[in-house]
């Protein structure tokens, strides 16, 4: 430590200390200066980012967090009301605003709660999916639904990083954590037992019966654990409103269980059923009842073409938005 | 961990504050170890690769320096090279080589499928491999003593700033330095920062925003005319110079701060004379590599006209393969190698044509007719590396004068406008370095002018720099 103290201390000492000094001036100036030129090119934050803060302006009571279930209609429905409009118009009393877009999923859900708490923005109620798939090697390995940018923003957003975001895009803050390589590369399982590679899944072509066995597989047959990041995201946003006014309701997903089991018979009912339990388990220590509507729908309230998923027709939508409904109107 | 990344930028300054903070004993272990950090950020897997290289080449050099005669040594040479080339091969050429004859093979209605290798091309592999294949030469020609120190020879093959894109550093220059006790130097480091951030402008704003055009055009060519062809062809010219020497001038500069001076790799390439000086000038770094440790071996140009142009065209066609495992490198390499052979055929022709339009009367435009043809021929054979393919190049190529719409779209010609713009610094700094380095012309002028300079180019990278990720070029190779 002495001889440390010592080389520091030498005949260099005025140089550093004038090496630091010019730099904290540069440092100050460029600060000083990008303050007004970054109103001439403002930081472009995530849309999802933006919007929470101009609800909050707008005090929205209830908040639907979703992946693209929530804006799907079917070509053939007669209503083309989508589920945040059909929530809205059940609940003409509340506001109803939501953060959703393709493949979110509770990982990006427990930021975006942080980011609104630490923004003092407390709405009434928060509407939380969870979708049994995005916990499949399809989905959560998927470098496209990452949403680094997202998730950036909401961490680090502040006066300063605003200021320098360009800088930050330039410098790559945002760039993708997975490869393609890495996401091809990663193992599926059915249930415990290994399955092959994504690759081996991500290219099928044909909805014949080998292959839609294999992709109801890919999508949901994989065993949950109570460690998944999705999972301790979940058990995180249960924690963070624990005693808060704000209302949390975690729902599962429906999905089409009729056509799982078509292919893979009573087994895929069952790990469906298996999954839900450990979401369910995890938030019920927490204090949270989940509505768990994963095999509450037939087949044909399903709007698929090609690959089974969870996009819903009128008729399961409305059934999904009134159970909403009713539990806004219940615990209110 | 790419130079221009976040993780660069806080990686770095604790690496420098670290090295003059630690007595000069420990800053070989300092250094060895944010250079496996910094190679590992890619694949972990990668190192392993790195490290095999260097116990070969630290043990060969050791076994050549116990014998006094080339004969002797001549073995462990052997050694090394089987052993560096073997794994240059078996990572980087096996599967361009089976496939090829494959095809060859299919071409014959002959079925037989050679195997291939599921590996990735390890990062940089061609760079820290001709380094420590030329400290294996070094040694055998007794121009180097064998390092002894496992740890700086260590450091010497993988030293970050210069490990996966060059320069490709020689032995004799490298090694000492990495042994010198380096002080605080202001103006060293001073320098080696603005150098760099001459590096990162070059890369973010100008090739960077240029490879977006390119990228478009070279991506789609045949929806593309003539002229958008040609604009794209000269953009990608630009692309490749800023990208490259861009990387060249960050890790030049960033060894400055550590008190490593490394050899210059570009200088001014593109107002080049000659193809023949374009290639004194042009990744200088590999251009005497190929000339030291293969074309003079080969006899350089002390033979017979016809291994003269034997020897050229070798080194060349192994310049292209250096550059990547396909055959559109394969055609460049040729090509330039074809350049040289048809100038040195056609110097009394020229050298008459000149005579008889008396232009030694007007140095000035002779001078730049030949910047022209030169930069013209360079430019047409970046065609070949840069197409995506093959019959690509030939298509770009057959369609250079066919229409003369700028652009399809408004986007792409909003682009080029952006491009013609953010050329201009590099133009004014081309300019600068005919009479002397832009740093020292930096220097002479007042504070204000050099702070206003360097202000610019730090709020050009945040606001003028490309956000989509574009890789080094030259990380492929």
């Amino acid at each position: 430590m002495k001889k440390f103290h010592l080389y520091i201390s030498s005949s260099k000492d005025t140089k550093i200390k004038k090496y630091f000094k010019k730099s904290i001036i540069l440092l100050i100036v460029v600060i000083i200066l990008q303050i007004p030129l970054s109103r001439i090119q403002p930081a472009k934050m995530p849309w999802s980012v933006g919007s929470l803060i101009v609800y909050k302006k707008l005090n929205i009571e209830i908040i639907y967090f979703c992946d693209s279930v929530l804006g799907h209609v079917d070509k053939d429905d007669q209503c083309k009301d989508n589920l945040l409009v059909m929530l809205g118009k059940m609940l003409p009393q509340y506001s109803v605003k939501a953060v959703a877009s393709g493949a979110y999923g509770p990982d990006l859900y427990y930021p975006m709660c942080k980011y609104m708490i630490k923004n003092n923005y407390h709405p009434k109620v928060i509407i939380v999916p969870v979708n049994l798939r995005s916990f499949s090697s399809e989905w959560d390995k998927n470098p496209n639904y990452q949403f680094e940018e997202e998730k950036n923003c909401l961490a680090y957003d502040s006066f300063l990083f605003r200021l320098f975001y360009r800088a930050f895009q330039v410098f790559k803050l945002n760039e993708r954590k997975v490869s393609w390589n890495d996401y091809e590369n990663s193992p599926v399982y059915d249930g415990n037992v290994f399955a092959g590679y994504v690759k081996d899944y991500i290219n099928l072509k044909g909805a014949n019966d080998e292959n839609m066995k294999k992709k109801l597989i890919f999508f949901y047959m994989s065993s949950i654990s109570d460690k998944h990041r999705k999972i301790v995201s979940l058990k995180k946003i249960a924690q963070l409103y624990k005693n808060s006014n704000t209302k949390i309701i975690f729902y599962i997903t429906p999905l089409d269980y009729q056509t799982g089991e078509k292919y893979l018979g009573s087994r895929f009912k069952e790990t469906v059923q298996e999954n839900a339990s450990v979401i369910k388990s995890v938030l019920q220590k927490e204090g949270y009842s989940v509505i768990d509507m994963s095999v509450s729908l037939d087949s044909d309230v399903f709007s698929w073409t090609g690959w089974p998923n969870e996009h819903l027709k009128y008729e399961g939508r409305s059934f999904l938005a009134k159970m909403l409904k009713e539990r806004i109107t219940a615990e209110n | 961990m790419l130079f221009n990344s976040i993780e660069f930028l806080l990686f770095f300054p604790v690496v420098a504050a670290l090295y003059f903070a630690v007595p000069h004993r420990y800053r070989w272990i300092l250094l060895l170890v944010a250079s496996y950090f910094f190679y590992m950020c890619w694949k972990p897997e990668y190192a392993i690769l790195m490290i095999i290289s260097t116990f070969i080449d630290y043990w060969a050099a050791l076994q050549m320096g116990r014998h006094k005669t080339k004969k002797k040594r001549k073995k462990y040479l052997i050694f090394s090279l089987v052993a560096n080339f073997g794994l240059l091969f078996s990572f980087k050429y096996f599967n361009f080589f089976s496939g090829s004859l494959t095809s060859i093979f299919q071409h014959f209605d002959l079925a037989y499928n050679f195997p291939t290798l599921k590996v990735l091309v390890p990062v940089g592999i061609s760079f820290y491999t001709f380094q420590t294949i030329s400290y294996g030469i070094d040694v055998y020609r007794g121009v180097k003593e064998p390092e002894r120190h496992l740890g700086i020879f260590a450091l010497y093959v993988s030293f970050f700033p210069q490990l996966v894109a060059g320069p490709i550093e020689r032995s004799t220059n490298l090694l000492p330095q990495l042994r010198q006790k380096h002080e605080f130097d202001y103006t060293r480091i001073s320098n080696g920062l603005k150098l760099a951030l001459w590096g990162l402008f070059k890369k973010i704003v100008i090739a960077d925003r240029l490879a977006i055009v390119v990228n478009q055009v070279y991506n789609n060519p045949a929806e593309h005319s003539g002229m958008t062809l040609i604009i794209a062809t000269y953009f990608f010219a630009i692309q490749i110079l800023c990208d490259f020497s861009g990387y060249s001038d960050i890790a030049i500069g960033t060894a400055k701060v550590f008190g490593v001076d490394l050899m210059m790799n570009f200088n001014r390439p593109y107002l080049s004379k000659s193809i023949s000086e374009f290639w004194q000038r042009w990744h200088i770094s590999l251009s005497t590599w190929f000339k030291d440790y293969l074309y003079i071996p080969l006899g350089g140009n002390r033979v017979s006209a016809w291994k003269l142009y034997r020897n050229i065209m070798i080194v060349f066609l192994l310049s292209g393969l250096w550059h990547g495992a396909n055959w559109t490198f394969i055609v460049w390499g040729i090509l330039h190698g074809f350049y040289l052979l048809f100038s040195l055929w056609t110097r009394k022709i020229r050298s008459s044509v000149s005579d008889f339009l008396q232009l030694d009367q007007f140095p000035m435009i002779h001078k730049c007719i030949k910047v022209f043809i030169t930069f013209n021929l360079v430019s047409l054979a970046w065609i070949f590396f840069r197409a995506n393919s093959f019959s690509d190049a030939v298509y770009i190529i057959t369609h250079l004068f066919n229409g003369f719409s700028i652009a399809p779209s408004g986007i792409l010609t909003k682009q080029m406008f952006m491009c013609c713009i953010v050329i201009v610094p590099l133009v004014i700094v081309d300019m600068v370095e005919r009479k002397q380095y832009a740093i020292d012309f930096l220097a002479a002028k007042p504070v204000w002018v050099r702070q206003l300079v360097y202000l610019v180019l730090i709020f050009a990278i945040i606001h003028l720099g490309i956000i989509e990720k574009i890789p080094f070029i030259y990380f492929q190779f």
